[in-house]
């Protein structure tokens, strides 16, 4: 595997696990109650900014 | 056993979701298309198996005795089918579904970006059309409630409601080893089992699905050298025999996700998110908003989850993240050309009237052909056949003769 592959398997594990710990907590880990929308729009930015980040990766060689 | 999961948990079931269902290729709007235009039936293979298997599953594990959050959508006729023929006709123009739009984004697709506004539009406008006379005559009319294939789903028992599973399952499997995939295919599943050669035909077929499947791709990664998953994405996923190792496992894998979603919390729906954000952003005080919001679960987090997998999926897997770049599908080029413009605004209208038809419907193809299918919902029924009559004749219509071989467009 490449460093290039491995750094960003990594990055892309470290940004699934923030967005649920993210969610986690904004929800308080309930399972009932109503949802809010910063419960889900805040862990969002988190694959927002890797789409970013892959889109610029890919375009810039 | 009764099992509530947490909301946060919709997440990881949206990623169960995402990677299998991105390897499928129906994240790119030509697979909807192409099935629209009755070119390749791999979208209607997914359903069959997908509902074959989950429906056995679920009722398997309900006989022995574990409790499920059954939650199939109301019959009501009228808005049923109207919403389908509205689902099927934008679904044939734009080629997206509600839950395709995720993981189109999450691979980078650009039309996507004009879809979504165009679905949340749709959605905005059946929130103001529930507030009317006329939008509560849609849902209200005819309204059987809550009915699977044996009536309704409060009064299920387990063993027989399980034999009709499997009936059900027999049949579409059977459907599913007589239908060639591609079309003016010859062979019959059922008897070539055996074998896994294809003639010259499906060998042409299978070629240029992977053609369009990876067009316009780009490699993140740049390691310059195939990967495990080359044939598994290349080769298998296009293959003719909808038998094929992958597509089977991706079958078993979505069914198990749409089961495990029924145990764990809810049905899993992809189209409720859209009226959700509506409702709050700008129509917080509608009827449609307030019961959105009394009755969501956690289908936004699922969504977000279904966008992971697909990046996921489309970098590390299949290698089809497109990175934004201007992609038109084939049969869109060889109808209406490459100018992206026209294209945008197909995404648009087309999403316009697949998120409002879905909200009218009470579900989309997740919420209804998948989740519903599962559970033998009469409505999941009613909507797909809608859908699908729409979709075909939306097609014919739109897309008439128009070339769609990569090659020639």
């Amino acid at each position: 595997m490449s460093d290039r592959r491995t750094l960003m398997l990594i990055v892309m594990i470290i940004g699934l696990v923030l967005t649920a710990a993210s969610a986690v907590v904004l929800t308080g880990g309930r399972s009932d109650g109503v949802l809010t929308l910063s419960a889900v729009a805040i862990p969002a930015t988190i694959p927002a900014v890797l789409l970013v980040v892959f889109t610029l990766m890919s375009r810039h060689r | 056993m009764q099992v509530t999961a947490p909301l946060w948990v919709g997440l990881l079931v949206g990623v169960a979701f995402g990677i299998p269902a991105s390897l499928w290729g129906i994240g790119n709007p030509e697979t909807v298309i192409r099935t629209a235009r009755r070119i390749d039936r791999l979208l209607l293979g997914c359903f069959l198996l997908v509902t074959a298997v989950g429906s056995v599953l679920l009722y398997g594990l309900h006989a022995l005795g574990l409790a499920m959050h059954f939650s199939p959508r109301p019959l009501y006729l009228v808005g049923v089918t109207v919403g389908g023929v509205l689902f099927g006709i934008g679904a044939a123009i734009s080629g997206y579904f509600p839950g395709t739009e995720m993981l189109a984004l999450g691979e980078g697709r650009r039309d996507v970006l004009f879809a979504i506004p165009g679905g949340l539009l749709g959605a905005a406008a059946w929130t103001l059309l529930y507030q009317t006379p006329i939008g509560k005559w849609l849902v209200g009319a005819a309204n059987f409630g809550d009915l699977v294939v044996t009536g309704d789903i409060d009064t299920v028992r387990p063993v027989p409601m399980l034999m009709i599973a499997v009936g059900y399952a027999a049949l579409c499997l059977m459907l599913l080893s007589f239908l060639p995939r591609y079309t003016g295919g010859k062979r019959s599943y059922l008897r070539d089992l055996a074998t896994t050669t294809q003639d010259e035909h499906d060998r042409a077929f299978a070629r240029d699905t992977a053609a369009y499947l990876s067009e316009g791709s780009v490699d993140p990664l740049r390691t310059g050298r195939e990967s495990r998953f080359d044939r598994l994405t290349d080769v298998e996923v296009s293959s003719a025999n909808l038998h094929s190792r992958t597509i089977r496992l991706v079958g078993v894998l979505v069914a198990a996700v749409v089961v495990a979603s029924l145990f764990l919390r809810q049905a899993f729906g992809q189209s409720t998110t859209y009226s959700w954000v509506v409702g709050h952003l700008f129509a917080p005080n509608f009827d449609y908003s307030r019961e959105v919001f009394a009755a969501i679960g956690w289908e936004p987090l699922t969504d977000l989850g279904v966008i992971f997998g697909a990046m996921l999926s489309s970098i590390f897997i299949s290698r089809r993240f497109t990175a934004f770049r201007p992609v038109i599908p084939p049969s869109w080029r060889g109808r209406f050309g490459s100018h992206p413009g026209k294209r945008a605004a197909g995404c648009f209208v087309g999403s316009f009237l697949v998120l409002f038809g879905a909200r009218m419907a009470g579900g989309c193809t997740s919420g209804h052909t998948l989740s519903g299918g599962v559970q033998l919902s009469l409505s999941a029924w009613l909507f797909t056949a809608a859908m699908l009559a729409a979709l075909f004749l939306t097609a014919r219509l739109v897309y008439r003769d128009a070339l769609w071989r990569v090659r020639d467009v």
